[in-house]
């Protein structure tokens, strides 16, 4: 099975550049297709209608790019997220895996065209950090506390791990395919859900992580035959993404993947 | 890919995204707005406290740049 390969660069971009990713995935702009163009188009655009919701998270080490206002870096990386997602779901169309160079790349994709050398690198050894998570009992009894991501010296095997299960259910998947036979929804958006809550809990980067981890999430539904699923901010959302990614013998990826499947049934087609 | 079908499903797949409202075609301005809001909006709360934070970055980019460094040696 290939490694997807996201043409991450092959869309136009309102980042300058000299400061596109100098990964394996960046490209100079090349001829677009109409799809290509039609998502291109709607990153900026998409940028522009998540301005209102700009967090004034100070704290964050994405907060503020070099020569940037804290309110432009906020829409640089929005048409980045914006993009990196979209291209994420060509590629997982076209079928291919997600390796853990795949989570890199993605995550210096939306990164580095705005933030250059000062995009975050993987957390290495004894680098630990810690993240709010919603606990508790849903909705009334919600706690908010705060959790440690994995050490940072288990990082590369937990990465290895996620890759592995995803690997795992694409080809379950295509055998079933193959056998002529046909999915459940919760087929797909089990490993999904599992893959999104684990990446995570384990949170690889100082910060970006949940930018990082939607690419994923879509490229995996995608990839497993369904579509992108946008998840509205809610404290039912927090509170099913803390239920997997709590690490204690009682974490549990259902919630999670009912809330993902409720998102899907209770979306209608358009035209 | 080969196309795969679904026993309980028989809506749009592939380059689409259900919003919890309508299923919206993702090279649309609306389709990627939503997923684009999406993704930003999950991303909050779950920065690092300020002062723990500055001091872990800080020490992650010494890293990187001595690892940049022995590389390039």
């Amino acid at each position: 099975m290939r490694s997807a390969r996201l043409k991450l660069s092959v869309l136009m971009s309102e980042i300058k550049t000299d400061k596109q990713p100098q990964n394996r995935f960046a490209r100079q702009l090349g001829e677009l297709s109409n799809e290509e163009r039609g998502i291109a188009e709607g990153a900026l655009v998409a940028a522009q209608a998540t301005f209102a919701d700009f967090a004034d998270a100070k704290e964050s080490h994405y907060y503020r790019a070099p020569d940037l206002t804290p309110e432009e870096t906020w829409r640089a990386i929005t048409a980045e997220v914006a993009r990196v997602t979209a291209i994420a779901a060509i590629e997982a169309r076209d079928g291919g895996a997600l390796g853990t160079a795949d989570f890199h790349a993605i995550h210096a994709a939306i990164f580095e065209p705005v933030f250059g050398p000062e995009t975050l690198a993987q957390r290495q050894f004894e680098q630990e950090v810690s993240y709010g998570i919603v606990l508790g009992e849903f909705p009334d009894e919600l706690l908010h506390e705060r959790q440690r991501g994995i050490s940072g010296r288990s990082l590369p095997r937990r990465l290895r791990e996620i890759s592995s299960d995803f690997r795992r259910a694409f080809e379950e998947s295509d055998a079933i395919d193959e056998r002529g036979e046909s999915h459940r929804v919760v087929d797909a958006i089990r490993p999904a859900a599992r893959g999104y809550a684990r990446f995570l809990g384990a949170h690889p980067y100082w910060d970006g992580n949940g930018r990082t981890a939607f690419p994923i999430l879509n490229f995996t539904l995608i990839r497993l035959g369904l579509l992108a699923i946008a998840v509205p901010e809610s404290d039912k959302f927090h509170w099913c993404l803390g239920q997997g990614m709590r690490r204690d013998r009682q974490a549990s990826f259902e919630p999670l993947a009912r809330h993902l499947e409720d998102i899907l049934r209770n979306s209608q087609a358009s035209g | 890919m080969t196309h795969k079908t679904f026993i309980d499903y028989d809506g749009p797949t592939g380059l689409y995204v259900a919003t919890g409202e309508k299923i919206l075609p993702l090279d649309s301005v609306e389709g990627i707005s939503a997923v684009a809001q999406s993704a930003m909006l999950t991303s909050l709360g779950s920065t690092p406290e300020a002062k723990e934070y500055q001091a872990a970055m800080q020490h992650s980019l010494a890293v990187a740049h001595e690892v940049d460094a022995s590389a390039n040696a």
